[in-house]
């Protein structure tokens, strides 16, 4: 008995030293993979958002298609969590050799003036190719007195911190847009935030909000059935798919310097990646987004397909990113100056 | 020394409590006092914690006088120590070579996962697995090996072929 | 009439037929396996079948979602590690119906009940979807709050007589639950400056280390005991009278479950909850106590998380919602397929909404024909030799976990979790409520904050309460489930007054 147990208990150190000869020569196998015959193995999608948000769907569907284009499995996963914060880090801490694609919108470009994480696409990425924009609208609940955006804003005026705008957090399109009206407008809201486009929409059908800012594309389908109305579209001109709704200039010219403005979806590589490998993922899903059933899907879902990419792609995020990051600034969301982070001015 | 281990799980209560409560004060964008913001409830929490503390000691200190007095049990304490008793019908004595023994398979467990970094899977979990059984006792050196062998076969097909997941 | 030829397709289309077998059958067996959630294995679906036609996607779809919830089940039961979170209430009793030798009889009735659940949720989805997803839609956050305090108190009862520790734990697991980025705020919360920590603790993950690896460690304790195996009794089918006894309960709870499936905040996981503590409620003579094996604890939460899946259907198929993360899926898969999930849907394709009807009804036929089928398969796991069962299970958590994020750092807090429980196990710390937090702390965390900011000031919020008749409701039913519970307060006044 107490040899068995002796020798039952050599194994076991043998195994525990073994194990710890491996952990301590543990060898970067990670042979430096050669660009030419790039792609050699199946390519990560990291997606920022949940299953089921327009980032997700989008994402799932270009893959699909860009597979046979670019000549290897996208193998697509969600990583949620700090408005798509932890996706873009850990996208970030993989190696820059183009096998891990981090699938975003537009959050990022406010991490460092939000204070929400180091990392930042101007920064730290270089765009594959921005797949399409889509806009947002201020959006009521039909049997809602408002009619109009001028009602919402005399109503705001009158009773400044009383109505319920639904945002979707810190940096969401809600948050920003709200910053956008406190601007120019010089109106306030009472903020409630909920998780996304989706809780959204149901706290505006069930009347727990009076009003949020949902992209053109998560309201639409309610619009269409008559449970939401839809004040104003955050653009400079008026949508094909919702014609009869105004564009924000035609109310208050004011807008017109931060238009056009919106949600945006895109694909991102690590910034040190070898550009003969960003090219022909570029061009691979280049290809992809000229595949006429994807661009369908993407009208359907309210978006505008753009398909940037390399030089076009970045000043697209730049100006989005400068948009955004002033106008929370100048209304106060944030004591950080985007000047100091090196985000310049709009243009007027 | 008896009194001291007589209350270490209602401290350990109190510390843990106090050591959330801490992380509360410091919380960013949230005020303390604000109910709707961040650290309100989570502080709220923590202060029950605390006292759900201080009531297990009071409860032990009880149980430990009644234990050393040899009272007789009137009705209400029997009642008293039904409800505690039902906490663990089997009351938990552990030896210490038990406790060297799960230790030590946890260590191997733990050894098991810092391997998957640097073995290839199939290889990091067949070894676990036969060591595991090893260690364990009283398996067949014959079942040991096909159990170990099929089980990473069944894994590799569900997680890796099927799942898409690729380890480390 | 149409509608009843559109309900028939997936019966009279062998493809179909196959296809919702297959996925009931497939999710029965990853749905058994810690760890493998339902929602990965249907988003694995989703991304295999871009190319395929939508109904048929949809079936197997549905078949691996029915299938997949009701084989959590079986982990629970066999080896008190729940298969998702749908089935933590599950293991409550079904565990130790096992260690009692009854695992046959827990097995079986969990499937013929998870059956009548998931028909009833199909029975609701199909006469009263629009009426049902009105009353969701109207649920506000005080209500998610009081529904989420509900499912609190069942502390209570988890802690075995415990009840300052179960309270102590619950409230941990709320911490728990609450760490990471707050949604609300956009404040760092519990994450001691880790960016990691950010974006919380996975659920699973705890699961996994809480139920799983806990268990392990714990069972090693009793390495060389006589294995359940030794007195396993060789229940046949139980008699058809026996069975019925559970019909009226199992109704309930159902209903139940039906309508907090159809909530958008709330899921499976906490209609299951919600189910077993009616039933801790309302049955006066169970066989056995509540937490030792009674047979309405296994047959109320299986009941209710399948009845929650049709519940989960009806705001994703009139309005376009998710009722779950499931859900969330079958959005984006019928998106992919070129169809517009909104409160339009219904109108523009009626017919998906029969078929999907008819799939439902069908996998649940095949999940009792499979779910009898297997359990002499299943019990062959407490046969097992613990030496060998045990280092499987390990390996089981360690995959399981990494799987969930493809990241280890979620091995290690499984371990962590792990061992946590371990030491609660012996220092005769109740876990459940510990589980029971981190479900329900993000719940009750956002719904109070949220009704607190919508309303104006203190003396509004507490208001609010009484306004409207579903928060009214809900709030007298707490107040009588707490006054129900009032033996806690008596034990800690009287536990006071001696100390």
């Amino acid at each position: 008995m107490n040899k068995y147990f002796t020798k039952r208990r050599f194994l076991i150190y043998c195994t525990a030293i073994f194990f710890f000869i491996l952990a301590a020569c543990s060898s970067n196998d990670s042979s430096g993979a050669s660009e030419d015959n790039f792609p050699e193995k199946d390519i990560n999608g990291i997606i920022q958002w949940g299953e089921g948000g327009a980032t997700d769907i989008i994402s799932r569907t270009l893959a699909s298609v860009a597979e046979d284009e670019i000549g290897a499995s996208l193998v697509m996963q969600n990583r949620t969590g700090a408005t798509g914060a932890i996706a873009t880090q850990y996208v970030y801490d993989q190696a820059a050799d183009g096998y891990t694609l981090l699938f975003g919108a537009e959050n990022p470009n406010l991490y460092q003036i939000l204070d929400i994480s180091e990392r930042d696409y101007m920064n730290d990425f270089v765009p594959v190719t921005i797949i399409g924009q889509s806009y947002a609208g201020i959006v009521v609940n039909a049997d809602s007195d408002f009619e109009t955006l001028e009602d919402l804003v005399a109503y705001a005026e009158e009773n400044p911190s009383n109505l319920l705008m639904g945002t979707s957090g810190e940096g969401g399109l809600p948050h920003v847009a709200s910053a956008m009206l406190r601007n120019e407008l010089n109106i306030e809201f009472n903020p409630i935030p909920y998780d996304g486009d989706g809780p959204l929409a149901v706290a505006l059908l069930g009347n727990e909000i009076d009003v949020t800012v949902l992209a053109v594309s998560a309201a639409q389908e309610y619009i269409d059935s008559g449970d939401f109305k839809m004040l104003a579209v955050l653009n400079n001109d008026s949508l094909d798919s919702i014609p009869d709704v105004q564009p924000i200039t035609e109310i208050y010219p004011q807008f017109e310097t931060y238009l056009p403005w919106g949600p945006f979806q895109g694909i991102f590589a690590h910034k040190d990646t070898p550009e003969e490998i960003v090219q022909k993922l570029s061009d691979g899903f280049d290809a992809a987004q000229n595949n006429e059933a994807f661009t369908e899907r993407l009208t359907d879902l309210g978006v505008d397909p753009l398909n940037l990419h390399g030089e076009d792609a970045i000043e697209f995020v730049q100006a989005n990113q400068s948009t955004s990051a002033w106008m929370l600034y100048e209304a106060g969301e944030t004591d950080i100056s985007p000047e100091e982070l090196g985000i310049p001015p709009v243009e007027k | 020394m008896q009194t001291l281990k007589a209350m270490a799980p209602g401290l350990t209560m109190i510390i843990v409590g106090l050591v959330f409560l801490s992380q509360t004060f410091v919380m960013e964008r949230a005020s303390l006092f604000d109910p709707a913001g961040g650290s309100f409830l989570p502080a709220l929490i923590t202060i029950v914690m605390i006292i759900t503390g201080v009531i297990v000691i009071i409860q032990d200190q009880v149980k430990k006088k009644a234990k050393t007095s040899m009272m007789e049990t009137t009705a209400e304490e029997n009642l008293e120590n039904e409800a505690q008793h039902a906490d663990g019908a089997e009351d938990i004595q552990m030896t210490w070579k038990q406790y060297a023994f799960i230790f030590i398979y946890f260590v191997l467990t733990i050894l098991y996962v810092l391997s998957i970094s640097i073995l290839p899977f199939s290889v990091a979990t067949c070894l676990f697995l036969i060591i595991s059984m090893i260690y364990l006792r009283g398996v067949s050196w014959k079942t040991n090996i096909l159990v170990s062998i099929g089980s990473v076969i069944v894994f590799y097909l569900v997680f890796t072929r099927l799942f898409h997941i690729i380890f480390p | 009439m149409e509608a009843i030829q559109q309900f028939l397709i997936p019966f009279l289309d062998l493809n179909l037929l196959f296809l919702v077998a297959a996925g009931t059958f497939g999710g029965i067996i990853l749905g058994a396996i810690p760890g493998l959630s339902v929602t990965l294995c249907i988003a694995l679906i989703l991304s295999l079948t871009y190319s395929w036609e939508l109904l048929d996607a949809l079936a197997l779809m549905l078949g691996v979602y029915f299938g997949g919830v009701f084989g959590g089940s079986r982990a629970s039961i066999l080896i008190n590690m729940p298969g998702g979170p749908s089935n933590v209430a599950t293991s409550f009793d079904g565990y130790p119906l096992a260690q009692k030798g009854e695992a046959r009889m827990a097995l079986t009735l969990s499937t013929i009940y998870s059956f009548v659940g998931g028909i009833i949720g199909v029975i609701v989805l199909a006469t009263l979807a629009p009426l049902v997803a009105s009353v969701a839609i109207n649920f506000g956050q005080r209500d998610y709050l009081l529904l989420a305090l509900l499912g609190l108190l069942l502390v209570g009862s988890l802690s075995k007589g415990a009840t300052a520790k179960g309270i102590f734990a619950a409230g941990a697991g709320i911490l728990v639950g609450l760490v990471g980025m707050d949604t609300i705020g956009g404040g760092a919360r519990f994450t001691f400056g880790s960016l990691e920590l950010m974006s919380g603790v996975n659920f699973i993950v705890a699961l996994l280390g809480l139920f799983g690896m806990s268990e392990i460690l714990f069972q090693l304790r009793t390495l060389n005991q006589k294995g359940v195996a030794s007195f396993l009794k060789k229940t046949v089918f139980p008699p058809l009278r026996f069975i019925l006894k559970f019909l009226p309960i199992s109704l309930r709870v159902s209903i139940i479950g039906v309508f907090v499936g159809a909530l958008p905040g709330a899921g499976g996981e906490i209609a299951a909850l919600l189910g077993y503590d009616h039933a801790k409620q309302t049955v006066k003579k169970p066989n056995r106590k509540f937490g030792e094996g009674a047979y309405e604890g296994v047959i109320a939460p299986e009941a209710a998380n399948s009845a929650a899946i049709g519940g989960a259907l009806i705001p994703l198929l009139t309005l376009g919602i998710p009722g779950d993360a499931v859900t969330a899926i079958f959005i984006g898969a019928l998106f992919i397929h070129g169809l517009q999930p909104g409160p339009l849907l219904m109108e523009q394709s009626g017919d998906l909404f029969w078929v999907m009807v008819g799939s439902s009804v069908l996998a649940n036929v095949f999940l009792l024909i499979f779910g009898l089928l297997v359990v002499s398969i299943f019990i062959k796991i407490v046969t097992v030799p613990k030496q060998v069962l045990l280092p499987i299970i390990a390996v089981i958590t360690v995959i399981g976990s990494y799987s969930i994020n493809n990241s280890i750092t979620d091995v290690y807090w499984m371990l962590g979790f792990g061992i946590i429980g371990f030491i609660m196990k012996i220092n005769k710390f109740p876990v459940a409520p510990l589980v029971l937090g981190i479900i329900l702390g993000p719940l009750i965390d956002t719904s109070f904050r949220r009704a607190y900011m919508g309303s104006d000031g203190f003396g509004d919020f507490l208001f609010g309460f009484v306004n409207t008749p579903i928060t009214l409701i809900l709030t007298i039913v707490f107040i009588f489930t707490m006054l129900g519970q009032t033996n806690i307060f008596t034990t800690i006044k009287g536990k006071l007054k001696k100390g």
